[in-house]
């Protein structure tokens, strides 16, 4: 394993969600739950995340927003699903201005469901994130030694 | 004179969780306006209110917003039962203040850790958020819910709290109260957060009268205006209730008013839980709003006065729904507090406007 | 204890109301619009807004009826802004204008209709299928309880007599018209089945208990 494995640094954009799941992503990287036990750090900037956590549904006017962020984080990067707005767009999916999920606009590897979703099922979420940074990662090396070779 | 430039704010930027744009023109250092592009959270959700019924829609209700969700079920619940004309008996009301002032040391205690952060107190921030865990663990006791809490519903409540229950809660918010001196004793002393907060983000009595601001942002500038003064629903059984303000206007003042209005939500809770009376905790509910049939109501959120409005059709369903909540109706105050102030300041006074985006877009 | 009452307003007073108040001492608390869906309006493409002022505890709630909106420019009606006397009630006008397609003249920070993205223009004047089907019920649910009643009328002047009041009156047909117009269609269909095929079980019975005999 070459790099990341342990310390995944965040970045949270909250898509159009209620605020719940935004302050929950907070509340696990805080006393209490004490989400930065695994190295997690929450960082203002899309170039130093690994693990792109979204909160809410996406709609008209931050689809842009979300993507931006996305093709900025460096590779190998994650995208979690944080509540259940994120993972389909749960009791708002019906309303004229959502549509639909998180993955409408970025593939998502991970989807933690929940109203609001739960720290303990945020945890669970980031750790499987991790692990699939691992295999991303070891994925980007091979290529690089194929590319190499 | 130096060139204008514009800096975009946001949407994504650490010092708020939530979207919000704003395009600050400056001329060096100094903010000379700032204008505000909202509509990132925008769902819709008022135009659900004709696929949910009246008791259904009160689960999209308390999903505006994540941090004032118990206070937007009893807004809605409140305005639903005006349209039918339902009285609720006196213990849910009772109920429905407890939890809402418990909501309201919640929500202070959530803004207290941001503005920490904000003005770089990361171990502030972690005191604050370690003793709303605390008050998240009573509704977890009561509710089962850590944030959506579910409790209210048109006609009173679905849980009741009992004896052994309140004791509890008493003792843990005993428990907090102590530890929360702690913080605000820091909150409100301490030389490093003084030096970001006083003489920042001026706005004076005239102005936040002419602009029709509410809330903590407005009694931080000496505007007694409250909604639980008006003692509506379980607030009339208080004994005493006077609205905390300031005198300053200034960024410390509003850290000021909602540092105190924590201790008086404590008290409230206290008195309530001492004097609730025995009885039913709901009615139950028949019929529908009749065709045509109006009804407002105004709340006291903890970001400030929160407006609602309903119109019935004769059916289950009801033909509009509206809240206004405080956020909209200080974003004028936001705009004017920051012109003129400085690049470096604009993070804490808009923090210290206690911002809900996902509330003002619904 | 506060107090709320709703008052009519005229869509030529919008402005001069506002300065009055401003000059008054009230609150501005807020401005909505509400789609008249019902067609009752005597104009196709109408909402109503409301305009709501406190003070000293009281909440008074204007109300400017069918206000004629749209993209026709020829046949809308005009609202002006009252942000030169209330400017926090930007917010309200700009969403005004974008979800319900009044048009507001003079806004002080006017976002010329980029207040919100949405996907479809005026979001909040269409009116969906389910709305639709609820006012047709209402109407359906409030006839029905009209004939209800007149049914009740007419059976009282002609002199009910002890016997059969103090028995519960037989469902009549009315009744469970009335019950039935309350429902979803597909819900009210799946009943009427019910108590058609019951009928018809009912017939058969005494049909076979006739051959019986």
């Amino acid at each position: 394993m070459a790099f990341a494995s342990k310390s995944p640094w965040v970045i949270h954009y909250d898509g159009s969600s209620c605020n719940g799941c935004d302050i929950e992503v907070l509340a696990t990287l805080c006393p209490g739950f004490d989400g930065e036990r695994f190295g997690v750090i929450n960082t203002g900037n899309p170039k130093h995340a690994d693990i792109f956590l979204v909160t809410g549904s996406i709609n008209e006017q931050n689809i842009e927003v979300v993507r931006q962020i996305y093709d900025q984080m460096v590779e190998p990067k994650v995208v979690v699903a944080c509540g259940i707005c994120a993972c389909t767009g749960g009791i708002f999916h019906d309303c004229y201005n959502v549509l639909g999920g998180v993955d409408k606009a970025i593939p998502v590897d991970v989807y933690a469901p929940g109203c609001a979703v739960r720290p303990e099922a945020l945890i669970d979420a980031i750790v499987q994130g991790i692990a699939v940074l691992d295999e991303k990662s070891a994925a980007l090396e091979q290529k690089k030694k194929e590319g190499v070779a | 004179m130096s060139k204008a430039t514009i800096i975009p704010f946001g949407p994504q930027h650490p010092v708020l969780p939530e979207p919000l744009h704003l395009d600050l023109v400056v001329e060096d250092e100094t903010v000379v306006e700032a204008i505000p592009q909202i509509g990132f959270v925008h769902r819709g959700l008022e135009k659900l209110v004709e696929t949910r019924d009246y008791n259904q829609f009160i689960y999209v209700a308390e999903r505006i917003c994540g941090i004032c969700a118990f206070g937007h079920s009893l807004g809605y619940a409140e305005t639903v039962e005006a349209l039918m004309g339902v009285e609720v008996p006196k213990r849910a009301e009772y109920l429905r203040v407890i939890w809402h002032e418990i909501s309201r040391i919640h929500s202070h205690l959530l803004w207290l850790g941001l503005a920490a952060d904000a003005f770089g107190f990361e171990s502030l921030f972690m005191h604050c958020w370690r003793l709303r865990e605390r008050v998240l663990d009573i509704f977890e006791k009561t509710t089962g819910g850590r944030v959506i809490l579910s409790v209210v519903s048109v006609g009173g409540v679905n849980r009741d709290i009992d004896s052994t229950q309140m004791d509890e809660i008493l003792h843990i918010l005993d428990g907090i109260e102590d530890d929360y001196r702690q913080i605000m004793q820091v909150m409100l002393t301490d030389a490093s957060v003084k030096n970001r907060t006083v003489g920042v983000g001026h706005i004076s009595y005239e102005d936040a009268v002419s602009l029709c601001m509410v809330g903590p942002f407005a009694r931080a500038s000496n505007v007694a205006y409250d909604v639980r003064m008006f003692g509506h629903g379980g607030y009339g059984e208080l004994s005493d209730f006077r609205p905390l303000c300031a005198t300053e206007g200034d960024c410390y003042a509003r850290v000021k008013v909602r540092c105190e209005e924590v201790l008086q939500s404590i008290a409230i809770v206290k008195e309530m839980a001492a004097k609730i009376p025995a009885g039913d905790i709901a009615v139950p509910v028949k019929g529908s709003p009749a065709a045509g049939a109006e009804s407002a109501n105004i709340l006291e959120q903890p970001r400030g006065e929160c407006y609602y409005y309903a119109r019935g059709n004769g059916t289950k369903y009801l033909d509009r729904m509206r809240m206004r909540t405080p956020t909209s109706q200080n974003l004028a105050g936001m705009v004017s507090v920051l012109e003129g102030c400085d690049l470096a300041d604009v993070n804490m006074i808009i923090l210290t406007i206690d911002p809900c985006i996902s509330c003002t877009e619904r | 204890m506060f107090t709320s009452e709703f008052m009519p307003l005229a869509l030529e007073n919008v402005a001069s109301e506002a300065a009055q108040r401003k000059s008054d001492g009230w609150r501005f608390v807020q401005l909505l619009a509400v789609a008249d869906n019902t067609g009752s309006g005597d104009r196709d493409n109408a909402v109503d807004l409301v305009y709501s002022y406190m003070k000293d505890g009281r909440l008074e709630n204007l109300v400017v009826k069918n206000v004629a909106v749209g993209e026709d420019e020829a046949k809308v009606d005009t609202v002006p802004s009252i942000t030169d006397q209330y400017l926090s009630a930007f917010v309200f006008e700009n969403e005004a204008h974008d979800l319900f397609g009044v048009h507001i003249a003079n806004i002080a920070i006017d976002f010329a209709g980029h207040f919100y993205q949405v996907p479809v223009r005026e979001p909040m004047t269409i009116i969906s299928p389910e709305q639709k089907e609820a006012h047709e019920r209402a109407a359906k649910m409030a006839a029905a309880k009209a004939a209800k009643e007149k049914a009740a009328a007419a059976g009282k002047t002609s002199g009910a007599d002890a016997e059969n009041a103090a028995k519960p009156a037989p469902k009549s047909d009315a009744d469970i018209e009335a019950k039935l117009a309350g429902l979803p269609p597909e819900k009210a269909a799946k009943i009427r089945a019910a108590m058609e095929a019951k009928a018809a079980k009912e017939k058969a019975a005494q049909k076979g208990e006739a051959g019986n005999e």
